[in-house]
């Protein structure tokens, strides 16, 4: 037993959400401590020089979904923050060197499509428009707190929640109604196959509706879940910002918010346990002894984590400890990080198409195979992934005239067969293959590399088993089941709340769970300083 | 010319149903059937000279009790017998005899035989089945009815869905969690959540997959569970047992059905195939026979899966057009091989206690549910599965007049089996090999079958499309999805039993309630066209 200190509010966990509620919190007033079991702060947001003088978002590379309020809020323009560029466009790369815009909004894209298909481009407005229509009707529900559930905790705000979800749904076409219904429960597999039918478009949103999710294209729910991301986008106006400096430079941001009202951030500080005082939370131990006392603990670790592991077993049943180790876990992520000595080569790829996010996935069976390969262990043969070059708007990252590129790979299993000590050459190999087919003159270009593999990104950013959402965002794991249900409002004890991915509305870059978690402890704060 | 009042295409169970209904009712009814033979799907073959095949539908089919009442099928001949559970077997390790997981209708013995296996799944059990009977009964009071269209825009529709918002916004999360678990999850997650026994799972899930385009590993496949559970409480309130079955299977509620047709009337010829609706003022009025006859009626009634029924008995254009590319859309895929062997002597189980009456309910291979999602995976790739479930029932066990003496007959379900390959295509060679597969699977539960052979018979879903009609040999009349299930089936915007050709009913699995229930689908249809002829209750 060694120091007590004491301060109103303590956050475990230094990643984006953590900050964000650190920062709400301390702007209100109160003393927050930010206890971060790394060295470095930023979680999944982070910048590092992987080779000298190349800088990379190491894990998370994009502000998908980013929300604008929460920016404004924190006045993060005053604080240096900007984005190199703020709408960053998605390409479908296409072998024969006929790519595709996505979401194909002006007529030239549309006349990309066209190239593949006329019946396509034709579909594709419709299309668009009906996932706009879905994503403005589910949208409003992700920037609040998920309605109280229980005839005893109905409040005021949760019932406006749901008549306002209610007059949305009515006000959709008789059409758009039945068809969202459907859209719902079904794959999008099967939903592309109603609309499309070139194999690259396909697979181009496939791969964004399945991407870091544990499921394939056909996989029942896969529809779902491109609705939910984009209610995400919705939210975000379809923003998708490249932070100058890379993610670090968020990360920086965020924390000089949250310090500039005194909060305090302490690194190397792994809590191993969260103190209870008659079912009410009191603080937090470190695996040193030391402790830390506070009315009201955020804690952006996952559910499990925070209620089994750190809460412990005689605040949690038994029946919902099974629960908790049953959340099914998001997809694993591979990382390819390649410096390049100028800018590759991609056969009729237009200027702007090099700032944004390149997909490589040609069809929705490549979704597919890739999703089959995992689930057993194994590589898979053509990998589907996503590929960026952030330094193409932002010159802090690489020497002049030099670029850095930064490859996501979805679908990469955590234990692979053969032992990842020996199948991480192979990896490498094969997605710079990939790439290079599309990019011709890659291999030449390439000056130094860093593979992380799901165990390695597991290790450095300490998300469970190289899942970066702490439990996928299917029907059965989002809103009132989120992170499980009947822990979604409440959690074991008095005080203690989740902050992080595993909260409503769960992973991404949102920042909202942060926000929403730092406004429930604010209104508990309040409530209690009444009492008092 | 005589004028009907109701043609029924298609003699299917669903069909037959329909007509039996119309015809109890007082209505002039003809039903016509392209085969020789009626029953459809449950149409019996001779497999040898003195062997019948037992026909080509799912081999769990629940019958509402409430419709064996109306029609007065004890009268006419068909006898029920308990369903009994069946066993599934399992490859022992090296040289090890098979492990096994057996169903018992009697409570007490189901709990010790899953005890047996793992001491806290037989406790688990009872918690699972009362669970389940409690979800399913919402259900099953709907599989008789036409299903509510949650998103029907009326008249003080608005105010009322407001209120169903707000509704599930009081209840707590427990409380919505258990109700919404069983559509969301999937089998494995549900089951997960009672038993630890990766053979008990697989014992369960087995017999809900057959004919499921859909892993159980897969969101939302948690409902293919549902079927099986259909029929306790009604069956309690009327001291029937749990789950019967036809005896003499599906040929026998074929007969017992026609029996009712003849008593009143009702006309039924063969060998007539139907190539068109006839259309007067875009309304339906007769049909057209191949041979060119023509038929009158005030209103027709399609035993054909959705996809037949609209696309192939009307000129596209006379149809609207969105609806015509929404049937397209109808998703319809095989799943399901069909295996009928005639075997020579009885066929021993030499893993299974003797005399262990659970074998007549069949016996299963079903591998563990992640072999399961494998198999899945290889099919939606389109490949020869290199994994398989077998489905086996053995009729002759309970009902001897099927074979002669000193023989059985032997009917399995092989599941996923893709209807086409992706490379290549189903050559005789390819058609042996998975014949050989299926029958060294099953040598795992009766080690000597391979040489009590006599003779066999091997359907692929491209042979159960050519021999029943049914688009892609889909047994399941259309996948059953959530987004093609209840009142989404067969589609979300068409009024269900109703459709956009006035005096035109489709009265196939392709509507609610779909595969889930026996004759539901043919009785929704009778219903919906009693009311629309307003026949009354007395008529």
């Amino acid at each position: 037993m060694s120091t007590v200190q004491t301060s109103d509010v303590l956050i475990i966990g230094a990643g984006h959400n953590g900050l964000i509620a650190a920062a709400y919190l301390a702007l209100a007033g109160y003393s927050v401590r930010i206890l971060e079991g790394q060295e470095r702060p930023g979680g999944a947001a982070v910048t590092e020089e992987f080779a000298p003088d190349y800088y990379l978002s190491t894990c998370a590379h994009l502000l998908d979904g980013w929300s604008r309020q929460i920016e404004k809020d924190l006045k993060l323009h005053k604080l240096d923050f900007e984005m190199a560029a703020r709408t960053t466009m998605t390409t479908a790369l296409d072998r024969d060197g006929r790519h595709l815009v996505l979401p194909a909004q002006k007529r030239e894209d549309i006349q990309l499509l066209a190239e593949h298909s006329s019946a396509d481009a034709q579909a594709y407005p419709a299309f668009r428009d009906r996932m706009n229509r879905f994503a403005a009707t589910l949208g409003p529900l992700l920037t609040q707190p998920v309605p109280m559930f229980g005839a005893e905790n109905d409040s005021a705000a949760s019932r406006k929640l749901a008549s306002s979800l209610a007059w949305r749904v009515q006000k959709m076409s008789n059409a758009d109604r039945h068809d969202w219904l459907r859209f719902q429960g079904n794959s999008i597999a099967n939903e592309l196959d109603r609309s499309f039918e070139s194999d690259l478009i396909k697979g181009a949103i496939a791969f964004d509706a399945t991407f870091s999710h544990a499921m394939g294209a056909s996989t029942p729910g896969s529809a779902f879940a491109l609705a939910y991301k984009g209610a995400v986008r919705h939210n975000s106006k379809g923003e998708m910002g490249n932070p100058a400096g890379g993610m670090g430079a968020f990360t920086d941001a965020l924390i000089e918010a949250a310090s500039q009202h005194g909060a305090e951030l302490h690194t190397n500080c792994r809590v191993t346990k969260l103190l209870v005082d008659d079912e009410r939370i009191a603080g937090a131990e470190l695996s040193d002894g030391t402790r830390y006392e506070a009315k009201v603990v955020l804690s952006s670790a996952s559910a499990r984590t925070t209620y089994v592991d750190m809460l412990g077993p005689t605040h949690v049943q038994p029946a919902m400890q099974r629960r908790l180790t049953r959340i099914r876990k998001t997809g694993t992520v591979a990382k390819l990080h390649l410096a390049l000595e100028g800018l590759p080569h991609i056969e009729n790829c237009a200027e702007r198409e090099y700032g944004g996010r390149m997909i490589i996935s040609p069809s929705v069976a490549h979704v597919d195979q890739a999703f089959a390969a995992c689930k057993r262990g194994r590589i898979p043969d053509e990998p589907v992934m996503e590929v960026f070059l952030p330094s193409f708007h932002d010159y802090r990252l690489a020497p002049p005239g030099h670029h850095v590129m930064s490859i996501i790979v979805p679908f990469i299993p955590y234990e692979v067969e053969g032992g990842w000590e020996a199948q991480e050459e192979v990896f490498t190999k094969r997605i710079v293959d990939i790439v290079s087919t599309y990019a011709t003159d890659l291999k030449l270009k390439i000056i130094a590399g860093d593979t992380l593999t799901p165990p390695k990104i597991e290790k450095q950013f300490g998300l469970g088993e190289g899942g970066w959402h702490q439990g996928d965002m299917s029907f059965d794991q989002v809103f009132a089941f989120r992170p499980a249900p009947g822990l979604a409002h409440q959690a074991p004890v008095e005080g203690l709340f989740l902050c992080g991915a595993a909260a409503h509305p769960g992973g991404g870059m949102t920042g909202l769970p942060g926000k929403l978690a730092a406004e429930q402890a604010l209104s508990f704060l309040k409530r209690e300083g009444k009492d008092v | 010319m005589q004028c009907y009042d109701a043609i029924i295409i298609g003699a299917g169970v669903n069909g037959l149903v329909a007509a039996a209904r119309l015809s109890r009712r007082g209505l002039a009814v003809l039903v016509l059937e392209r085969d020789e033979q009626l029953g459809g799907m449950a149409a019996s073959k001779n497999l040898s000279p003195d062997v019948i095949s037992p026909g080509a539908t799912l081999t769990s089919g629940y019958i509402p009790p409430a419709l064996l009442h109306e029609l007065d099928l004890g009268r006419h001949g068909l006898r029920l017998m308990r369903q009994e559970g069946g066993v599934s077997f399992f490859a022992g390790e090296q040289g090890e005899p098979a492990r096994y997981v057996a169903s018992y209708r009697n409570p007490l013995a189901q709990r010790k035989e899953f005890a047996r296996l793992s001491k806290r799944d037989g406790d688990a059990w009872q918690r699972f089945q009362r669970d389940m009977k409690k979800a399913v009964a919402a259900v099953e009071a709907g599989l008789l009815h036409q299903p509510t269209d949650p998103m029907a825009r009326r008249f003080g529709r608005l105010k009322e869905f407001g209120n169903l918002a707000r509704q599930a916004v009081s209840q707590s999360p427990e409380h919505l969690y258990e109700q919404s678990k069983l559509w969301t999850l999937s089998m494995d997650d549900l089951l997960s959540e009672y038993f630890v026994s990766e053979e008990i799972k697989a014992h369960i899930a087995a017999p809900a997959l057959v004919g499921a385009a859909m892993s159980p590993l897969a969101p939302t496949s948690a409902s293919l569970l549902v079927p099986q559970w259909l029929g306790h409480q009604q069956a309690h309130a009327r001291g029937m047992p749990d789950q019967f079955t036809a005896m003499g299977g599906q040929p026998a509620l074929v007969k017992a059905l026609e029996s009712v047709i003849k008593a009143h009337q009702g006309e039924i010829r063969l060998e007539a195939e139907v190539t068109d609706v006839r259309l007067k003022d875009k309304k339906a009025d007769g049909v057209v026979l191949a041979d060119g006859e023509e038929i009158s009626a005030r209103v027709i009634l399609s035993d054909l899966d959705l996809k037949r029924s609209y696309l192939n008995l009307f000129e596209w254009s006379s149809l609207p057009k969105e609806f015509v590319e929404d049937v397209g859309n109808f998703r319809m895929e095989g799943t399901c091989a069909r295996l009928n062997l005639v075997l020579e002597g009885s066929l021993t189980f030499p893993s299974l206690p003797r005399g262990c009456p659970a074998i007549a309910g069949g016996f299963r291979l079903p591998g563990s549910l992640s072999q399961l999602d494998h198999a899945f995976d290889d099919w939606l790739e389109k490949m020869p599965p290199r994994e398989i479930l077998v489905d086996a029932s053995i009729p002759s066990l309970s009902d001897p007049t099927l074979a002669p003496a000193g023989q059985h007959i032997l009917s399995a379900n092989v599941q996923y089996v893709p209807g086409s390959l992706n490379v290549d295509e189903w050559t005789p060679a390819r058609r042996t090999a998975l014949e050989k597969q299926i029958v060294e699977k099953m040598s795992i539960a009766s080690p000597g079958i391979a040489s009590q052979i006599v003779a066999s018979e091997l359907l692929l879903p491209s042979d159960l499309e050519e021999r029943t009609g049914v688009t892609k040999g889909d047994l399941t009349y259309g996948q059953v999805g959530l987004d093609q299930m209840f009142f989404n089936r067969p589609l979300p915007n068409i009024g269900h039993y109703a459709s956009p050709v006035k005096h035109f009913y489709v009265c196939s699995a392709s509507m609610h309630p779909g595969p889930m229930a026996l004759g539901a689908a043919g009785s929704n249809a009778a219903q919906a066209v009693l009311h629309a002829l307003k026949v009354g209750e007395s008529a």
